[in-house]
């Protein structure tokens, strides 16, 4: 198969309303690449999760932005998500996953370990002042 | 989303349809939490219409079946979709709540 290079970029106010215009970037250029609707849903997942701990935690009291780069390259999927907010790592963070603690865990928990779930690759570096997340997915 | 309310034997039916994301949690946190504040113990939330749920979602459902445990109620799910009963799978959240095939064998666990 010829290899496919596609990228594409958006940039939203940090807020969890603009969830729908990141899940509809980030389907049509999936879509566009040939990805089947479970990936899709899969990524949209995981970018929502990242996006919304964004949203809730990045811009205490203030306005801020996401940027998110979206680029396809041969059967890889790479979503670099950008925010300018307080530093966090959600490669490091902790998930508590037991049963007894299912009702009480932090909802952030929930999420970072949705995004552990459905990406084939996770990393994370704060970079000239802004948290850069970078996810992969794999087609197959 | 759309969400459509009914009631059969007294027991409200919540059934959604579409995505379950940042965008539409807020209506379905409403509509449930006003059938807990009219005092329904018993909710059958009909998810069959639902392809996606994100952790919003969760904590939606996860918010409503801690409101009525103590009225020893329960929050039923009917019809999870593959992908959202995988995501309920993998946060460990299935183990809080009972799911059904369909609406008639959770009306069925309901005592009246």
């Amino acid at each position: 198969m010829e290899a496919m290079e596609n990228e594409q970029e958006i940039t939203v106010a940090a807020t969890i309303e603009q969830i729908p215009a990141i899940s509809d970037f980030i389907e049509r250029l999936m879509s566009h690449a040939g990805f089947d609707l479970r990936k899709i849903m899969e990524v949209q997942l995981a970018g929502e999760e990242a996006c919304t701990n964004v949203a809730k935690y990045a811009y205490p009291g203030k306005e801020g932005t996401i940027h998110i780069v979206a680029r396809v390259h041969g059967e890889r999927l790479v979503l670099i998500i950008e925010d300018h907010g307080i530093a966090f790592d959600p490669t490091t963070h902790i998930v508590a996953l037991s049963q007894a603690d299912t009702k009480d865990r932090p909802i952030g928990g929930l999420g970072i370990h949705l995004i552990r779930c459905y990406v084939d690759e996770i990393s994370f570096e704060f970079r000239d002042g802004k948290n850069v997340l970078t996810l992969v997915k794999n087609r197959a | 989303m759309e969400i459509n309310h009914t009631n059969i034997d007294k027991v409200p039916i919540v059934s959604v349809s579409g995505r379950i994301d940042g965008a539409t949690y807020k209506d379905l946190e409403t509509i449930l939490n006003e059938l807990i504040d009219q005092n329904n113990s018993e909710i059958v939330l009909d998810l069959q219409g639902v392809v996606y749920i994100s952790s919003v979602g969760l904590r939606v459902l996860l918010a409503a079946q801690k409101k009525v445990r103590p009225k020893n109620g329960a929050v039923k799910l009917v019809s999870l979709q593959p992908f959202v009963r995988e995501v309920f799978e993998i946060t460990g959240i299935i183990k809080l709540f009972s799911t059904y095939p369909n609406q008639r064998e959770a009306l069925d666990g309901i005592k009246l």
